[in-house]
């Protein structure tokens, strides 16, 4: 499921399903596969133990799974 | 000379510790993207002198924006140089991956641990010797102290680095890659541009020109995995790395606070922003600012200005010294410097806003409603900005990846009203609309903000930007230190002053000598003779007549363009002031420069909407280019005098009804423009939400 979907809790990054300029800057930010990431509310994320604001056209690019 | 750079993520501290390793004052906040291009200065290490680069932020050596490319050039270009990574200890993951990086091009790097205090609060601990074994580069912790700073720089220069690549290297097969990229790249790149082929790309190429057919040998070379296989690579060393060195029992995540609930809360996160800014021009424009103004105009006019010419009559002074002394000095630069309290407060909370860590929240927030009008979320730090000073809020719209949305961002900064516009607005307004001068200084403010909006809905129709990504990092929630605070003050104190004594004091003496002599160069005694200046203003006056505005008042705008402070101490030479009183001399019709409410209010919108100073000008040249500034600046002349006619006559309407009345009513016509803009900002959807044709902006080149 994409991570836009995800309304609360945790997820694990599966894939960045985007261009691979734009995917090197996502694995950057630190949202390579298996991360954790725990939803916090609308467009804001834990991502490895950091808040990180991440825009919808973004959270449409990457899949995860609980 | 020896060259240090300083590189690392953003918001990881360089400029802090640039500035207390060099005695600097480079700009610092508490958010991403500050720093946006190379600072550089020399300073001593054990007894040898070096010159201390600070770079912009980057989390990875391909670049998304210009000051990015910034730090991927001057770390291509500089293989030798010795490289200081300053990493946030408390993100130590995220930094790792830069400073693999860079080990993976081979350059000489050490790492400097930043926050560690604040990290052994949260409960994350770094071993220095277990990280730098496990890394195989020098590890060095950051004091917050300034004599510790040079002393861990002085260890750093004498430690034994060498540039040791990470043990996984060797699974990239980078030697074969670079031995076919030998004939198209320079030696400096040709590490940097192998990493690029084995990550599966060559889009992101540093000055390499590979012909087409060079692409299928690549092949030969059986590169399994691509992009995947070497960030997990890197990642797994990078995990090991951390496993052996940090211990952490951090309860809450980085970056998160408890006000996060309410700042970042979809209903509340606006209104709260709004009430923010509300407290913060009510401080500075109300009671508390006026006051601190006034106790400033009493000290400087009436005492020390009372001395200067009790001295001057002792003296026995010529009649044209005195008079320099009494128009030129104390009225122009006076004048000027009574609203120094209210400039530094404004400047004081919008530092506070930056240090607090609200301000990338604020991007955050703002990002939807930017979004529709073409902007940027980040486009809020040089917008907010503005409001201090548009030369230092232009530089910041580099951190905008977006060209289209930079580029709209620079051109609308100047119309939010900068602090050196706040003297004429005060003064003016004061003398003509009394104690109804807050809700015309209130109105100005929103008539910017309007003005900004409208051009902003109107170059998005005409030219409309796609949606690029934005990712924000949320920088900790920081209580500004009092020690900072005042070093914010003192720093915006000293270039007040500068630009005082250098800009202001000098041009007030043009001014002085173009009103005070004719063309013969001869010194006016009788009203019968013109000034230079009373020559020059009248040739202009009759293209300000349709505003109401007489000679003296062009005159004042014709400098403003220098400065505009120069746009108060120019009125107060003119109308000869003396003593305390610039405000009661505007109104008295003897005066050069006499306002009537509605020329008054033709006159602050003018000077409200035309071009900024030339230091702004010039800033924005840099960041839009020639062309776009010179089309810039005559339609932003057009609409001012648009505007500015609109005002005279709008105001010449409602006088009648009573300068309370008139307030009132220009303050509700403009907060109904804002109101339908914001609708009409509400109706327009994002592009990529609307029309579905478009991609997102993933890197447009």
């Amino acid at each position: 499921m994409k991570l836009s979907s995800v309304k609360s809790g945790e997820v694990r990054v599966r894939s960045v399903d985007a261009p691979l300029y734009f995917r090197r800057r996502m694995y950057a930010y630190g949202l390579v596969l298996n991360t954790k990431i725990l939803v916090r509310g609308r467009g804001v994320y834990i991502v490895a133990g950091v808040m990180l604001g991440i825009d919808r056209e973004i959270a449409d690019k990457i899949v995860v799974a609980r | 000379m020896k060259k240090i750079f300083l590189v690392g993520n953003p918001n990881a501290g360089k400029s802090t510790v640039f500035n207390m390793l060099t005695n600097s004052q480079v700009h610092t906040g508490n958010w991403h993207g500050v720093t946006v291009t190379a600072t550089s200065k020399e300073c001593t290490l054990n007894r040898e002198r070096y010159t201390i680069y600070d770079l912009p932020g980057t989390y990875d050596l391909v670049p998304f924006s210009n000051e990015e490319r910034v730090t991927t050039r001057m770390i291509l270009d500089n293989p030798d140089a010795l490289f200081v990574n300053v990493v946030d200890v408390n993100n130590l993951d995220r930094a790792l991956n830069l400073v693999c990086e860079m080990l993976e091009l081979g350059v000489k790097c050490v790492v400097a641990l930043n926050f560690v205090e604040a990290g052994k609060r949260r409960g994350v601990a770094v071993g220095l010797e277990a990280l730098s074994r496990a890394l195989g580069v020098p590890v060095f912790a950051l004091p917050h102290n300034k004599k510790q700073i040079q002393s861990v720089f002085s260890r750093i220069v004498s430690a034994k680095i060498t540039a040791k690549p990470p043990k996984y290297l060797e699974l990239f097969d980078l030697d074969k890659i670079a031995f076919l990229l030998t004939p198209y790249c320079g030696k400096n790149y040709l590490k940097y541009n192998a990493l690029r082929v084995r990550e599966g790309a060559t889009d992101g190429m540093w000055e390499c020109k590979l012909p087409l057919n060079v692409l299928p040998r690549f092949r030969t070379l059986e590169l399994t995995g691509g992009l995947e296989y070497v960030v997990s690579t890197r990642k797994n060393f990078i995990k090991e790395v951390v496993r052996e060195s940090k211990k952490s029992t951090a309860k809450t995540p980085y970056g998160w606070s408890k006000l996060d609930k309410i700042i970042l809360n979809k209903y509340l996160a606006l209104p709260v922003f709004f009430a923010v800014m509300l407290v913060i021009f009510y401080l500075t424009f109300g009671f508390f600012g006026g006051f601190l103004s006034e106790i400033a105009e009493y000290v400087v006019v009436e005492i020390l200005g009372g001395w200067l010419l009790s001295l001057l009559d002792i003296l026995s002074a010529p009649a044209v010294v005195v008079n320099f002394f009494e128009n030129a000095v104390i009225s122009g630069v006076g004048s000027v410097f009574s609203f120094l309290p209210q400039i530094l407060l404004l400047l004081l909370f919008l530092e506070i806003l930056e240090q607090s860590g609200y301000i990338s929240r604020l991007a955050w927030i703002l990002e939807p409603v930017f979004n529709r009008i073409g902007l940027s979320g980040r486009s809020v730090f040089g917008l907010l900005l503005g409001f201090g000073c548009s030369t230092t809020a232009i530089p910041t719209t580099a951190t905008i990846k977006n060209d289209r949305a930079r580029i709209k961002t620079a051109i609308l900064i100047p119309f939010m009203s900068c602090s050196a516009k706040l003297p004429v607005f005060s003064v003016i307004g004061g003398a003509v609309f009394g104690v109804n001068n807050a809700l015309i200084i209130f109105s100005l403010y929103l008539l910017g903000v309007a003005v900004a909006l409208l051009i902003a809905l109107i170059l998005n129709k005409m030219y409309p930007t796609n949606k690029t990504e934005e990712i924000v990092e949320f920088t900790p929630m920081r209580v500004p230190s009092a020690r900072k605070i005042f070093s914010i003050v003192w720093q915006n104190t000293r270039q007040f002053l500068h630009r005082l004594v250098f800009v202001v004091l000098g041009c007030t003496i043009i001014i002085w000598v173009l009103d005070n002599f004719t063309f013969t160069l001869k010194f006016i005694t009788n009203e019968a003779e013109v000034s230079m200046l009373e020559s020059i203003s009248k040739f202009l006056a009759p293209l300000f007549s349709p505003m109401g505005l007489g000679f003296g008042a062009v005159c004042a705008l014709i400098f403003g363009l220098i400065a505009k402070e120069l746009v108060l101490s120019s009125i107060a030479i003119l109308n000869s002031v003396t003593g305390v009183g610039v405000a009661a001399s505007i109104i008295d019709s003897a005066s050069v420069v006499c306002f009537t409410p509605a020329s008054a209010l033709a006159f602050l919108t003018f000077c409200l909407l035309y071009s900024p100073c030339i230091s702004a000008i010039s800033q924005l040249k840099s960041a839009v280019g020639g062309k776009i500034t010179a089309i810039y600046l005559g339609l932003q002349f057009l609409l001012a005098y648009a505007l500015g006619v609109l005002a005279y006559y709008l105001g010449g309407l409602i006088e009648s009804v009573g300068v309370s009345a008139m307030c009132w009513v220009l303050m509700c016509v403009v907060f109904v423009v804002i109101c339908v803009e914001i609708a009409l900002i509400s109706l327009t959807r994002g592009r990529c939400q609307s029309c579905k044709r478009c991609q997102i902006d993933f890197k447009s080149k």
